[in-house]
């Protein structure tokens, strides 16, 4: 293949490619991160594996659950919001989109709860290695996700405002993507921490 | 006019939202008898696997990672690997040396 036909084949896959390139190299970089973050995970269990054998038990397992269906839910509704804006249906994105957003924010209400939770069952900091580490990832996650939320309530804002189009939806499809990276990294944060009450 | 099978036809987004729930929820519901030993080893397994699986789903119907182009795509499905295997590796040490 020459240079003369690899520039369009590049152009082709820039343009089909949904978002930003800026937002994926931005998601890989968070999944490096918490790659760093799992391998402290994993360090800590191999010298104490009886505390993290344990330690699931002493956590909030429903409200565990309850933030990842609350996570892939809004994640879902964001995808359908795009499946709309992408078609011109600018009503029931919108709709979407608040749907998207409201479900989102009930995962700080569940950290909420939890937080109150683990300290009414003495789960603070000075609760043993596999509760700091619990706290270390789920806060940064927490962290990670609230930029999500922020993400929400500005293209809703711009949707309420008459912007973005079939033609300009690059926006959306980025906060998605970001969404979606960060649902992504929570499934491993479940699997490593709520799934073995 | 041709009639449909399934009048409520579910698109590929929601039957994978649907999935992702059931996942989650099976991952509980199993880990949440008691277990030690081999069926302690066994169960971690099952759950690092569901963990891969959900992972999977999420990249193809939400991500949509193969539109992303190939580089992206293997980064992404290289980290949701990471935890499955460090589960399951955690697993057969503490099962069989601890």
């Amino acid at each position: 293949m020459g240079v003369q036909d690899a520039q369009p084949l590049a152009t082709a896959l820039e343009l089909a490619r949904p978002g930003y390139k800026a937002m994926w190299v931005g998601i890989c970089l968070e999944c490096l991160e918490f790659a760093v973050f799992f391998g402290v995970y994993f360090a800590a269990r191999w010298y104490q594996p009886q505390a993290f054998q344990d330690g699931a038990a002493r956590l909030w397992t429903l409200g565990g659950l309850l933030i990842t269906l609350v996570m892939v839910t809004s994640g879902y509704m964001l995808t359908r919001m795009l499946h709309h804006l992408e078609a011109g249906r600018r009503p029931q994105a919108t709709v979407w989109m608040v749907a998207a957003l409201a479900t989102g924010l009930v995962y700080p209400v569940l950290k909420l709860l939890e937080w109150q939770w683990n300290l009414a069952q003495g789960l603070d900091a000075s609760a043993g290695i596999f509760v700091v580490v619990y706290y270390y990832l789920t806060i940064n996650h927490f962290i990670h996700a609230s930029w999500g939320l922020l993400g929400m309530g500005w293209v809703l804002a711009r949707m309420l405002a008459g912007g973005y189009s079939p033609q300009d939806c690059r926006g959306p499809q980025a906060l998605a993507i970001y969404w979606h990276g960060t649902d992504l990294v929570w499934l491993m944060v479940f699997a490593l921490f709520y799934a073995f009450a | 006019m041709k009639k449909r099978l399934f009048p409520l036809s579910l698109s590929a987004t929601t039957l994978a939202w649907l999935l992702l729930c059931v996942l989650s929820v099976l991952s509980v519901v199993m880990a949440a008898q008691s277990h030690t030993g081999f069926a302690r080893m066994v169960l971690t397994l099952l759950v690092a696997a569901l963990a891969w699986a959900k992972a999977r789903v999420l990249l193809r119907h939400y991500l949509e990672v193969q539109r992303a182009g190939p580089v992206f795509a293997r980064l992404l499905q290289g980290f949701s690997g990471l935890v499955p295997v460090g589960l399951a590796l955690s697993a057969l040490r503490e099962y069989l040396f601890l």
